[in-house]
């Protein structure tokens, strides 16, 4: 295994880590799994790549712009996938939803940026070289900024009156109305939450990686996997799921080629759903 | 003597480079082909079946945009023998069954005359059939291996591969380039330009290290540049994804030369490499964008590339700030092909218009793409000759790029070389052609279950 491989696992996995976070938040008071994730992710790269990269304004104003946008995304996806799901009495609804608001979004990006790749310039332009290896600032801060903001909100879930209300209304929506959670709110802060963190992440990758405008949902597919491998509900799980997933497929990569790297993450998660169905950090009470 | 064993080995070699360059281009269409007879329709259809959505609409759209331009072109000229062109598409968004579905949609419609797409080596095999059975005339801008002369109403308008790494190696040599490695994409392209790479590499001097393959998951190409570091050069795959190449040779410090085919020419990879993209070769059919002064352009070329940019804008990137128009002219070049192929047949019968096609001999200045068209049995609308080496340059101004010379006797002697080690069951492109295996017999190209082989 090559230091290279680590590091360049270290920053996917990372990243991954978030966007499965950005899953778990939604998914813990509605026990919905928001396919359209992903969307919030290219929202990120696409005002990272519109504002700091065409327009050459600063990136902590590209950042606080990119913030208000996320908010406004959030609000509008929650109403996108929390209507229907209100109004339909199905219980597959949140599928059709959640998949409808992620191919809107993608048609949206797609038109607006066709033939663009989004990128921009990385926060601090630096890249170091360990061991022959190369390691850029851009990653270490991606690294970083992720890896806080998982622990971040794992001692929120656990430490603060909305963390447990959370819990609770994961736990027992009907029960934790009676008890007085605010649950809609909560819900919509978790759209709002969740849309935030997932174009920070695209925000983070976008300037050491390439972000396709209409590639959204693969990286709904790489969070989900994480958070799956990691135990749905789990912060924690979704930070070693998503350091899972980021260092195999670039491990393996390295070690067996290209192909052998999404191989490498199925046969894991296969292992895992079989060895450990809630994950490596899900507890069913969790997972509800 | 020996001097003149010399002389006339010299003279033979040039004679087969020359032979390669065709002679004075017989047909003068013009940059608008026009045609003076009627065929009493009033509309003929156009179909481009390509991905629109998705993660590669950037090439369905741009290929959508420069049919519109040459069609409207045409139409405004007064259509082909009186029929105005409709340009329709069918999306596939790159899913191969929905690819080969559409394929089969325009080749039961009577009312398309031809069609472009669908891309991808595997997508078009898989279609070719059909077009084959329905004798629909089809023109392919973004196939770049497979063997064209196996279909009667199929044709390349892209740079062939071939002729792509001939070109590049000749170059390279000439650099004193002692050893390269490849790195692409997994699949049919790779494999096509792995093995044509392992076999001419060392005619032209040269150690090929060996191909490390990439998927379009990866989220760096730091491992594959770290494994050809000591090499002098790197070939680059063109798709998109091969820019996360040119950024890892910039993280790693890579200090040999950087090479790919003419997807180098998208603003990704100015964008990945950074001012360190400078110096990379690219080989591609004529690419005149970053030629600053324009009037060196190719007329044909000039007013497609115009009209392009009026009409659709320029693609710009947000890190290097490369340029590039909104079109692709390979595809335009189809349009423009068959229109002064139907106008020579007077026709718009496929069995008629496939053979005006194939001798077609239209001039470089006058083609939308600024090639020269002319596909001959292979049905490669462009031959070795249309292949340039751009090297890429930044100054304060900006991106441009800088023609290499490529040593076309060289090139020759490898290709006849390629051909005397052939061996039987080798593909080959027409019937009756001959080729020399390693031990000096003579192979004959035959049609065997519907294949072109050496026999």
């Amino acid at each position: 295994m090559s230091l290279q491989a680590l590091f360049d696992g270290l920053f996917s996995g990372s990243i991954y880590g978030l966007v499965a976070l950005t899953l778990t938040i939604t998914y813990q008071p509605t026990r919905i799994m928001n396919f359209a994730q992903g969307e919030t992710f290219i929202l990120g790269a696409a005002v990272g790549f519109e504002l700091v990269g065409v327009h050459k304004i600063p990136w902590l104003v590209g950042l606080a712009v990119m913030l208000v946008l996320a908010v406004v995304m959030g609000l509008i996806m929650e109403r996108m996938v929390m209507l229907p799901v209100q109004l339909s009495g199905s219980r597959f609804a949140w599928i059709i939803a959640t998949l409808a608001a992620a191919l809107i979004f993608q048609a949206i990006f797609s038109i607006r940026y066709v033939g663009d790749t989004l990128t921009f310039f990385p926060i601090v332009d630096k890249t170091f070289s360990i061991g022959g290896a190369a390691l850029s600032a851009q990653q270490i801060i991606a690294i970083v900024v992720s890896l806080t903001i998982i622990v971040v909100y794992d001692q929120f879930l656990r430490r603060s009156i909305y963390g447990r209300a959370m819990r609770a209304t994961a736990h027992n929506p009907d029960t934790a109305i009676i008890l007085g959670v605010p649950t809609k709110r909560l819900v919509v802060g978790a759209f709002v939450g969740s849309a935030v963190l997932g174009a920070l992440a695209g925000f983070l990758w976008a300037p050491e990686n390439f972000v396709n405008p209409a590639n959204g949902l693969a990286f709904t597919i790489s969070g989900f996997t994480a958070a799956v491998i990691g135990g749905v509900g789990s912060p924690r799980g979704a930070l070693f799921g998503g350091l899972i997933v980021g260092l195999l497929n670039s491990i393996a990569g390295a070690i067996f080629g290209g192909i052998a790297a999404g191989i490498a993450v199925f046969i894991a998660l296969g292992l895992i759903l079989i060895l450990k169905p809630a994950g490596l950090f899900g507890k069913p009470m969790d997972g509800h | 003597m020996r001097k003149t064993r010399f002389a006339v080995g010299s003279l033979a070699v040039a004679a087969l480079a020359f032979s390669i360059i065709p002679a004075q281009a017989a047909d003068s269409p013009g940059l608008v082909p026009k045609g003076t007879w009627s065929s009493g329709l009033k509309e003929i259809t156009i179909g481009l079946e390509a991905p629109m959505t998705g993660v590669f609409a950037v090439l369905g759209v741009s290929q959508k945009n420069s049919m519109t331009i040459i069609a409207d072109q045409i139409n405004k000229a007064g259509g082909i023998g009186g029929a105005q062109i409709k340009i329709r598409e069918l999306d596939d968004g790159l899913a191969p069954a929905k690819a080969v579905a559409n394929a089969k949609e325009f080749a039961t419609d009577d009312t398309v005359k031809m069609v472009v797409g669908p891309s991808i080596t595997a997508y078009y095999q898989a279609a070719a059939p059909s077009y084959e059975a329905a004798k629909k005339i089809n023109c392919q801008a973004a196939v770049a291996a497979g063997n064209f002369a196996d279909y009667k109403y199929g044709f390349r308008s892209q740079d062939y591969y071939k002729d792509d790494i001939n070109a590049m190696l000749a170059v390279l040599q000439d650099k004193g380039v002692k050893s390269f490695g490849m790195i692409y994409e997994a699949g049919a392209t790779g494999t096509d330009f792995h093995t044509y790479m392992t076999t001419v590499a060392q005619q032209y001097g040269m150690v090929y290290i060996g191909w490390q393959q990439i998927t379009s998951t990866a989220t760096s190409h730091n491992d594959q540049v770290a494994k050809f570091i000591d090499a002098d050069a790197i070939w680059i795959s063109s798709n998109a994804y091969g820019a996360l190449s040119a950024k890892a040779a910039k993280a790693l410090n890579y200090k040999g030369l950087v090479v790919g085919g003419s997807g180098l020419q998208n603003v990704a990879f100015h964008d990945a490499g950074g001012p360190d993209f400078a110096g990379t070769y690219m080989a591609a059919p004529n690419y005149q964008w970053p030629v600053r002064d324009k009037s060196k352009w190719m007329p044909g070329y000039k007013a497609h590339v115009d009209a392009i940019v009026a009409a659709y804008g320029i693609n710009t990137g947000a890190i290097a700030g490369a340029t590039s128009p909104k079109g692709t002219a390979l595809a335009a070049d189809c349009v423009y092909a068959y229109a002064v192929a139907a106008n020579k047949a007077q026709s718009f019968d496929a069995d008629k218009v496939a053979a005006a096609m194939s001798t077609l001999d239209i001039p470089a200045d006058q083609t939308p793409s600024g090639n020269r068209i002319h596909p001959g049995p292979e049905h490669n609308l462009y031959q070795a000759d249309a292949i340039h080496i751009y090297k890429w340059m930044k100054d304060a101004t900006g991106w441009y790029t800088e023609e290499q010379v490529k040593d076309v006797v060289q090139i020759a002697k490898v290709v006849e070389a390629v051909k005397a080690s052939a061996k039987a069951g080798d593909a080959c492109s027409k019937v009756g052609a001959t080729a020399k295996s390693a031990a000096g017999k003579t192979l004959k190209c035959t049609k065997v279950k519907g294949k072109l082989v050496l026999k």
